[in-house]
């Protein structure tokens, strides 16, 4: 009894395996994601900004995709304009989907969230803009000295949440981030040759902006 | 892009394909034969013959018939501890 | 069976060869001197190797609590940079998953490959060598991630230049120990937790290269990341627990395991079919509809193997739960049996596209994934530790209390955490869903359950501090003389309460 199952389970997976060799791989190889016009490589300053994220683990609480509105409530939140497909990602590297909620999704935050300023201070300390978040603050993205030169920026905090004494300075670490964070929209349409879709879509323009 | 993400399809093939190997070696080399064997290997001499404080007066009897006569707990026996 | 005088017997097992011998290896069992034999020849490398895991338990138990009072009090040691929660979480999970499980893990496998191949280890001091050099890579890679150097993809943090080669490095060497005691083996049939662990070696080098390649980038950089993560939970932390439970419990309980073919169909069936599983945990994100297909095949194929393991598991020990009564180590591994059926489902049950638009994203993932690498590998790695310890040392554990103190406190802990974190979870994505709702009211919905979670891992705390101590008493108080009572004289557990 045991051998027969046995090898039933191998003659499975020898039609599982030669499916994937014949059919699935050689499909694989013959398409590519194209980046779309709609968008811009990261400059160098937004790259870097894009390594503080990474570097600072903004990840773990942060998602960037937006899910299809068939699906989920993501467009109906305001977190993007359509669905995410694969060419929103092309110069991403690593990629920085997420995995987690505990903040919300990004992939659109430049779109939603255009003010750099409103991002020093949400970075500086999140709960001076918004009491409930659990965010964590990131004061070390910043600098905090007696009095700042002519050429640095100084940061203005709400008297609850600033220094008692001294500035609070912006370093090229913050302006980096914030700069990433603005180049975030993936509002930009995609044509209707936009490949991957989740199974149920309805006829009509896939993941075209409507 | 994922649909197109070669290297996923070829690493499930790398991790896929030697395990079919692997089982056809094994159908070959008699390793789905004589289970009931392989199964007891990992008992050690007379480890199937302790009597066990937990077994119903039924388990004990069917334990003496497979294995022979039981024998008793080792210097203190079998304490509990929960 | 019957075989007078050991001395003969020891030179049959011994020197026979697998093919054309007179002896029928399945036949002869080892005695309590052989047994112990083959143990004296991985005691070294498994003792460091434990050591280290335990030690790595107590880090990373820190870093956890750290991160769990940082949802609650966010400015709490707010401006550290070294302990911002970006980095205290990532650190914590590789402390557990490479630090304590994959020590652990080491440990069990050279435990359990001389007395399944009946011989002894070859090559232990590669087998040392290999522990030393991941625990200095995985070390190497925690400090650097605290000061910012990242991988930046999960369960792939570690730099993959300055620690990654020597993770690869160290555990090529222990596999390289396993397999060459493999192939030096005294057996003719392999017994199901050899092909668990011999496999999951191989398997760990594939996957842990791949992922940390640094060619990819867009969505295949989302694929490889996954298949990597998922992969390296049911090839590597799964494959070596199932070999150790299905050594142990049978053992412990003193019957063979109720369906021996049943558990060479899990095993086939997951080495075949488990590395399509992982596009699961990218649902409703960019994906081809035949990567759908193929993921809900791969699944319910796995279904096979998690019944398989299930119902051998509970058909070994049903009508025998009194003897969790009678042995700690049973204890720890019949719950990880358990949870290991329970999170498998559960997970197979998260992958409906009904549940995931709830599940994802949220807390829940956390419990779940808690409910695996916790009430699974880690019980399962307390089980046999707890088995194999005092055989190496040559006493048993001091105390039965710290035991009991110890248990009830980890498991009461991960019960409150994967329940209450679980819920908050699900009423956090039901809140994200609801898009009348401000996104605020998802973060209120699970501040509670964030703060059970707090609590819940305060008590596993105090498990963990209470279960490194009593390590460290019965190492200390130990003999290293191995004593000739028969095997069961350590399965018989502590002191018994007084009165």
């Amino acid at each position: 009894m045991t051998r027969a199952i046995i090898l039933f389970l191998g003659a499975m997976a020898t039609l599982l395996f030669a499916l994937i060799i014949l059919i699935i791989l050689p499909n694989a190889m013959l398409s590519k994601v194209k980046a779309p016009p709609g968008l811009k490589p990261y400059t160098q300053e937004e790259l870097l900004g894009r390594q503080v994220y990474i570097r600072n683990g903004c990840v773990y609480c942060h998602s960037q995709q937006v899910r299809d509105p068939t699906f989920t409530t993501d467009v109906a939140r305001g977190w993007g304009s359509r669905p995410s497909v694969p060419a929103d990602y092309v110069y991403d590297k690593p990629h920085l989907l997420g995995t987690m909620r505990t903040g919300p999704d990004l992939i659109n935050v430049g779109v939603r969230l255009p003010d750099a300023q409103w991002h020093l201070l949400h970075l500086y300390q999140p709960r001076a803009l918004v009491p409930w978040s659990i965010m964590p603050p990131y004061p070390f993205l910043f600098e905090h000295k007696e009095t700042a030169t002519p050429d640095e920026t100084v940061l203005t905090i709400p008297e609850a949440f600033g220094p008692k004494s001294g500035v609070v300075v912006v370093t090229d670490e913050a302006k980096a981030l914030v700069a990433y964070l603005l180049a975030l929209k993936r509002d930009y349409p995609v044509n209707a040759q936009a490949p991957v879709q989740p199974e149920g879509e309805t006829g009509e323009g896939e993941g075209a902006n409507k | 892009m994922f649909a197109n993400s070669i290297s996923v399809i070829l690493l499930g093939l790398i991790i896929g394909l030697p395990p079919l190997l692997f089982l056809a070696w094994g159908l070959r080399n008699g390793q789905f034969e004589n289970l009931d064997e392989t199964s007891e290997a990992i008992f050690e001499e007379e480890e199937l013959r302790y009597l066990r404080p937990w077994e119903k007066p039924r388990q004990v009897s069917e334990r003496m018939q497979k294995y022979g006569k039981l024998l008793p707990a080792q210097p203190e026996g079998w304490r509990k501890w929960l | 069976m019957a075989v007078e005088g050991s001395t003969r017997q020891e030179n049959v097992v011994d020197n026979a060869t697998r093919s054309g011998s007179v002896i029928d290896h399945s036949k002869v069992r080892v005695n309590v001197a052989q047994a112990a034999r083959l143990d004296r020849s991985s005691r070294l490398p498994v003792l460091v190797g434990f050591t280290l895991a335990i030690i790595w338990l107590l880090e990373g138990t820190l870093l956890g609590d750290i991160a769990s009072f940082k949802f609650d009090f966010p400015d709490f040691l707010g401006s550290q940079e070294y302990l911002t929660f970006g980095r205290v979480r990532p650190a914590h999970l590789n402390a557990m998953i490479y630090g304590w499980a994959s020590s652990a893990m080491f440990a069990v496998s050279l435990w359990m490959m001389p007395r399944l191949c009946r011989t002894e280890l070859r090559w232990p001091g590669i087998a040392l060598g290999g522990i030393i050099v991941w625990n200095i890579g995985v070390y190497i890679g925690i400090i650097l991630l605290l000061a910012g150097v990242t991988d930046g993809l999960e369960w792939l943090e570690m730099d993959n230049r300055m620690a990654d080669p020597l993770l690869v490095i160290g555990a090529a060497m222990v596999g390289a120990s396993i397999w060459r005691t493999l192939a030096a083996r005294n057996v003719h049939h392999l017994y199901v937790s050899v092909w668990y662990v011999a496999a999951s070696y191989p398997w760990l080098a594939i996957i842990f290269i791949a992922g940390n390649l640094p060619i990819f980038q867009g969505v295949e950089s989302a694929a490889i990341n996954w298949f990597y993560g998922h992969n390296a939970l049911g090839l590597w932390l799964t494959t070596i627990n199932l070999g150790l439970i299905y050594y142990l419990l049978p053992k412990i309980v003193g019957r063979p395991i109720y369906s021996y073919w049943l558990s060479l169909i899990g095993f086939w069936g997951l080495a075949l079919f488990y590395s399509l599983n992982g596009m699961h945990h990218l649902i409703g994100g960019p994906m081809p509809s035949w990567m759908i297909a193929t993921s809900i095949t791969a699944s319910i194929l796995m279904v096979i193997p998690v019944v398989a393991v299930g119902i051998n598991q509970h058909m070994t020990i049903a009508g025998r739960f009194g003897a969790l009564r009678y042995s700690p180590a049973l204890t720890f591994l019949v719950l990880a049996a358990m949870a290991y059926t329970a999170v498998s489902l559960q997970g197979i049950l998260t992958a409906l596209v009904n549940v995931n638009r709830v599940t994802h994203f949220t807390h829940w993932t956390i419990a779940h994934s808690h409910l695996g690498v916790y009430m699974f590998v880690t019980m399962s790695l307390f089980g046999g530790i707890y088995y194999i310890l005092p055989r190496l040392i040559g006493r048993e554990w001091p105390s039965a209390n710290m035991i009991r103190a110890h248990f009830l406190l980890v498991g009461l802990g991960m019960v409150i955490y994967v329940v209450t974190l679980g819920g908050g979870g699900v009423m956090q994505g039901l809140r994200m869903l609801d898009p009348t709702l401000p996104f605020q009211a998802s973060v209120e919905a699970a501040k509670p359950w964030l703060l059970t979670r707090s609590f819940a891992a305060v008590l596993i705390s105090i498990g963990h501090v209470i279960f490194a101590a009593h390590a460290l008493m019965l190492v200390m108080r130990g003999r290293s003389s191995v004593p000739e009572d028969p095997p069961f004289f350590f399965v018989r557990p502590v002191l018994v309460r007084n009165g």
